[in-house]
């Protein structure tokens, strides 16, 4: 992935269907819901290695055989019932490597179909004119507070520059990125600091998005990250003149 | 029953020593004992939380650190008292089923 800048139209395929499995997951403790996308995200991955997916069909096909969101949901939450308390340590959790993702914000479509890739493929160019143009970095802070040597991999957004938010201490270890994505810059900050995350903005020109609303949002909804990690948002700052 | 039995099917992948979970899945895949792959993943966070299996994170060669799972004191009861009960029931129902079919 290391030579490919932006996500790809699979990638986003990838991104909706941990977005789906989030939202069927909402149900397990947070800490087991954030442990398992984890690993989810992490076999969707080797899978790929192991032969990579070259259209969407063959994405389509992994997908599968991972399986349908709803069936991992049904698998997880049998522990649920008997385990109501997450009692074994918290499972110390990769931070995924900031991504821009164009999930939508609406993810309670099924399994994602190749059927509905033309429209993916139709905004991934958007988005790629849209990154493309210059990116403002407005504000950022970072403040993870909690380190682990069985903390995995780090990441975060490398444009982003940090400034002062004020540090919720919330309780949890770790917390889901919210999917905000088609939201105003009003609303998805609320969104994402009512989980104890910080915001950062960058502003893009786009002809199609109304100013002021999120474009594309980094790490994608559904991920877990350390408590007040940044989500660094796109936002549209209207038609470029 | 299957799904009873997987569980004891991943501990005994695990009898031989620790393994990461896309290698556990793997293989239970290709014995053609799972379907949707990702349902094993909750199976093994029940068996974390019972103590059956335990995780470390190894860091990998390529790619990000993998959790790897093994085998606890507890699993390893575990699956050698499955493998008993399952030997004897096998031996049991074998017995009916042949019996069905000479008659």
């Amino acid at each position: 992935m290391s030579d490919v800048p932006f996500r790809s139209d699979l990638d986003r395929m990838v991104d909706r269907y941990l977005g789906e499995l989030a939202a069927a997951l909402q149900r397990l403790p947070v800490s087991q819901r954030d442990h398992l996308l984890n690993e989810i995200r992490e076999h969707i991955s080797e899978l790929r290695a192991a032969q990579p997916a070259r259209d969407a069909w063959d994405m389509e096909a992994l997908l599968n055989r991972v399986g349908l969101p709803e069936d991992i949901a049904a698998a997880a939450l049998e522990n649920v019932d008997d385990n109501a308390e997450d009692a074994v340590n918290p499972a110390p959790i990769p931070v995924p490597a900031p991504v821009v993702s164009t999930l939508p914000t609406t993810t309670t479509t099924p399994t994602p179909t190749p059927t509905s890739t033309p429209s993916w493929s139709r905004r991934s160019r958007l988005l790629a004119g849209f990154v493309a143009a210059i990116v403002l970095v407005v504000a950022v802070s970072v403040v993870v507070t909690r380190h682990s040597d069985d903390v995995g991999p780090g990441g975060s957004p490398s444009n982003v520059v940090p400034t002062t938010t004020p540090f919720r201490p919330s309780t949890p270890s770790r917390a889901t990125v919210p999917v905000v994505i088609g939201q105003t810059l009003a609303q998805a900050t609320v969104a994402i600091q009512s989980t104890g995350l910080a915001v950062g903005s960058v502003s893009d020109p786009s002809n199609a998005v109304p100013a002021g609303e999120v474009l594309s949002q980094s790490p994608a909804g559904g991920s877990f990250v350390p408590p007040a990690s940044v989500v660094t948002l796109v936002v549209s700052s209207g038609p470029a003149s | 029953m299957r799904k009873g039995a997987l569980e004891y099917c991943v501990l005994a992948l695990l009898r031989d020593g620790e393994r990461y979970g896309f290698e556990i899945v793997r293989e239970l895949s290709a014995a053609e004992l799972v379907t949707s792959e990702g349902t094993i993943y909750p199976l093994l966070a029940r068996l974390r939380q019972d103590g059956s299996v335990e995780t470390s994170w190894r860091e990998s060669t390529q790619g990000p650190p993998r959790r790897y799972y093994s085998l606890t004191a507890d699993g390893k009861a575990a699956l050698d008292y499955f493998v008993t009960e399952w030997r004897r029931f096998c031996v049991a129902v074998d017995g009916i089923l042949d019996a069905g079919e000479e008659r």
